[in-house]
């Protein structure tokens, strides 16, 4: 029985969910006529499924305010990621995409979805906040990868984006192991007292420390070069991957703050890749991993 | 009247409302007690429990032994002193201290109260002629009956759920104002007078009110007399007259057909023209319950709930104080003890002797914040709020320099209508999330997860930027790779996500 099922009252009026298909195709037949025929231009119509999708997902989470709208916001959710995806499907076509790499996203989208399905039609209710803590982590990794693929796809990146980047990784990594540990905890694989290792703290410290350079010597690899005589690619690289994996091991010590630190990740991930409309999204979750810090 | 098997401790069974009770002999040799014949009981037991007082031909049975029992010495004074003489120690049920926190497993006054409460109620339905819950039906509108009950202890609160559990519009009435939120916790609505005064007197009783009260409250009764149907009163008092809260004259103004219960026909009675033990019905045609044995008409929970009383009681004299396992041991330092025990080694100990049970004053330093608050209200308000802006000032000093510092810093006007846009949703993610109901905030964190899934935007966007020469599945760059993780991942959120927090089938 899924969650949302469990809010609905005896004797409440059946949904009509299936009329919605009518605005959902309108808004995705736009984005079609601009692709396929000449009409208009891509790029805004990009865009402006992108406002869509944003209205959705802010309105998705005002849905969930009472239960007599909650199965409404998550339609309102799915649709809000139905247009996400259409508007990036849009982005890849303005950007001249081949169509294997459409194929390729074909692929992944079905493997990944069907993954996603697997795992969570074995879950009950009971077992929700550890099955999303579980997701989470997910999250954390994709950012981890997403910041990565930006930093190898980069032709000239600012300092802002080699910051962002950077801030990606590290705080994609505290949020997947972060988020494992979380899970285990719920799911009672692990005690609930927090992780006491001796000499914790001063680990942490010099764990940050060391992120903290390499930070700067990712932003400015001269600097390292003065030091150690290897060329500057190979710096930034040595140093994303030192964060990746310290941020890996901060992750496991900074119990608690795993919502916290999913929140960021997903903000600096999509400040980092995704054009303005995501702000929306992002913005969204920010304040909704607040509202879950404080329950 | 059944007591159970204790460890220890023999039981013997004296059985007389057994029967009636659904309980026969076969249940009682199976809860482990051994039957024997009445004056075989007085020869070899030393604790004896009953549930009436005893008759004067009785007592003498009792010289020697203990006694646990309603006695209601006020009124029984003769018998009182009779057991006194004959060397009986006598624990009188009906001096429980009712403000004693574990007194109340020993509460028969409370546990029989609450069946006469009850059986007061489905009393009044037999009596009265009409439905309780309203009715709309094709033969016509059937209007709901109104009940007033005065007095809202343990009886009252029992007749007022079951009252409304039968679909009655419920009033109740007393003069302390502690009851006000317990009656109106059921659903039922509490009748207030004009005067301002608490009617708690000690050991959770009512006081005696002031005369203004008396006549504001006899007003509301008049009034409250003219409208409903049953009137049920619960003023029973163990060992005092009953007060008369129902008086002539609202009797006469009551419609034919009402009702009245009297729980305290024993006592006197709280309406006027009660008779104890029976039904009268005034010339109006206002009939008046009188039962005095309403617990006994419920025998099966009565029963039970009294011999729990006692026998917790029983189990707790000696163990309570000492701490020593199933031994009985009369030790005065007992608060329950001190209170019930009437008559202990030949001496009459009530009501002289007995210290009556207050419960403990507040600690003094509770009552010292109390009063330093009343003291400057206006002060400690103007405190909290100079600290609440000062707080604030902090955020949006910092606030501001974070935007000043962007502003000066910043040299693309993308970047200044990006921070705008980041800015405006963050204010509606704010407002919106707020309203969210706590029992939602696992779907909400589960939808959000799919929304969170909208990082395979950012994978997507990845395989898509230098792809003009992709050719096959297999990506074939670092960034593709990665891209084509992120996408992947973020699939499964998106969903398993959805999933999760639910689909419309």
């Amino acid at each position: 029985m899924t969650v949302l099922e469990l809010f609905r009252r005896q004797n409440e009026p059946k949904d009509f969910f299936e009329l919605y298909a009518i605005p959902t195709s309108v808004i995705l037949a736009g984005l079609g006529i601009a692709g396929f025929s000449g009409v208009g231009n891509l790029d805004t119509m990009t865009g402006t499924v992108g406002i869509a999708s944003a209205i959705c997902c802010i309105a998705a989470i005002a849905g969930l305010a009472n239960q007599e709208t909650a199965r409404t916001g998550n339609v309102l959710g799915m649709a809000g990621v139905t247009f996400g995806l259409a508007a990036a499907t849009g982005e890849m076509a303005v950007a001249e995409a081949a169509p294997a790499a459409f194929q390729q996203v074909g692929l992944l989208g079905t493997l990944g979805g069907g993954v996603g399905l697997k795992l969570a039609s074995g879950v009950g209710p009971t077992e929700l906040p550890q099955t999303v803590a579980a997701f989470h982590s997910l999250v954390g990794l994709a950012a981890m990868a997403g910041a990565a693929g930006e930093f190898f796809a980069g032709d000239d990146l600012t300092t802002g984006t080699l910051s962002a980047i950077y801030l990606a990784i590290l705080i994609g990594g505290v949020t997947f192991t972060g988020s494992i540990v979380a899970f285990s905890k719920l799911a009672g694989i692990m005690g609930s007292s927090p992780l006491r290792l001796p000499g914790r703290d001063q680990l942490n410290l010099a764990m940050i420390t060391t992120c903290v350079l390499g930070f700067a010597a990712f932003l400015d690899p001269s600097l390292a070069t003065n030091l150690v005589s290897i060329d500057h690619g190979t710096v930034q690289l040595v140093s994303l991957g030192i964060v990746a994996s310290m941020a890996s091991i901060l992750g496991y010590h900074l119990t608690g703050q795993a919502n916290l630190f999913y929140t960021f990740c997903f903000v600096l991930n999509m400040l980092l890749l995704a054009p303005p409309l995501m702000f929306y999204q992002q913005a969204l979750v920010v304040r909704i991993c607040r509202l879950s810090l404080q329950s | 009247m059944p007591c159970r098997f204790i460890s220890g401790i023999l039981q013997i069974f004296w059985i007389v409302a057994g029967d009636k009770a659904s309980f026969n002999d076969a249940a009682y040799l199976e809860a482990g007690a051994i039957v024997l014949k009445a004056t075989q009981i007085y020869q070899d037991a030393d604790i004896l429990t009953k549930v009436r007082p005893p008759s004067d031909e009785d007592v003498p049975k009792f010289a020697g032994k203990t006694l646990i029992s309603t006695i209601q010495p006020a009124i029984n004074s003769d018998l009182y002193h009779a057991l006194v003489a004959q060397g009986t120690n006598v624990f009188a049920l009906d001096c429980v201290p009712r403000m004693l926190s574990r007194g109340q497993s020993y509460d028969i006054l409370s546990s029989q109260a609450n069946i006469a409460g009850y059986r007061a109620i489905v009393e009044a339905a037999e009596q009265f002629p009409r439905f309780f819950a309203g009715q709309m039906t094709a033969a016509g509108k059937v209007p709901p009956a109104k009940i007033l009950v005065l007095g809202a202890g343990v009886a009252g609160l029992a007749a007022v759920q079951t009252a409304k559990n039968m679909g009655a519009i419920v009033r109740a009435f007393d003069v302390r104002s502690i009851c006000k939120e317990q009656v109106e916790s059921m659903g039922a609505t509490f009748l207030e007078v004009d005067v301002q005064e608490d009617g708690s007197g000690t050991g959770g009783y009512a006081k005696e009110m002031s005369d203004a009260y008396k006549a504001a409250q006899a007003k509301l009764m008049l009034e409250q007399a003219k409208d409903v149907d049953i009137i049920v009163t619960t003023a029973l008092i163990p060992g005092r007259k009953a007060p008369v809260l129902v008086d002539e004259g609202m009797l006469s103004e009551m419609k034919a057909g009402s009702v009245c219960v009297d729980l305290a026909a024993a006592n006197g009675g709280n309406v006027a023209l009660t008779k104890p033990d029976e039904i009268v019905t005034t010339d109006n045609g206002v009939k008046i319950v009188g039962y005095t044995d309403l617990p006994s008409r419920l025998p099966a929970t009565a029963s039970n709930l009294f011999a729990n009383n006692v026998a917790k009681f029983i189990l707790s004299i000696g163990p309570q104080t000492t701490k020593e396992k199933n031994l009985f041991l009369i030790d005065l330092d007992d608060d329950a003890v001190q209170n019930m025990l009437i008559a202990y080694k030949g001496e009459a100990r009530w009501p002289d002797k007995i210290k009556p049970f207050s419960p403990p004053p507040l600690p003094a330093k509770a009552q010292v914040d109390v009063l330093l608050t009343e003291e400057d209200p206006i002060v400690s308000a103007n405190k909290k709020q100079k600290v609440s802006f000062v707080k604030n000032t902090g955020i949006s000093s910092l606030a501001a320099i974070i935007l000043v510092a962007f502003g000066l810093t910043t040299d693309s006007p993308e970047s200044v209508s990006l921070l705008a846009t980041f800015a405006l949703a963050g204010l509606a993610g704010y407002q919106v999330v707020w309203g969210v109901a706590p029992a939602l905030h696992s779907p909400l964190m589960a939808v959000t997860n799919a929304i969170s899934g909208m990082t395979a935007i950012g994978g997507m966007l990845l395989l898509g930027s230098h792809a003009t020469d992709t050719k096959g599945l297999i990506p074939d760059s670092p960034a593709h790779w990665l891209g084509a993780i992120a996408t992947a991942l973020s699939f499964v959120n998106v969903a398993g996500g959805f999933l999760v927090s639910g689909k419309s089938k």
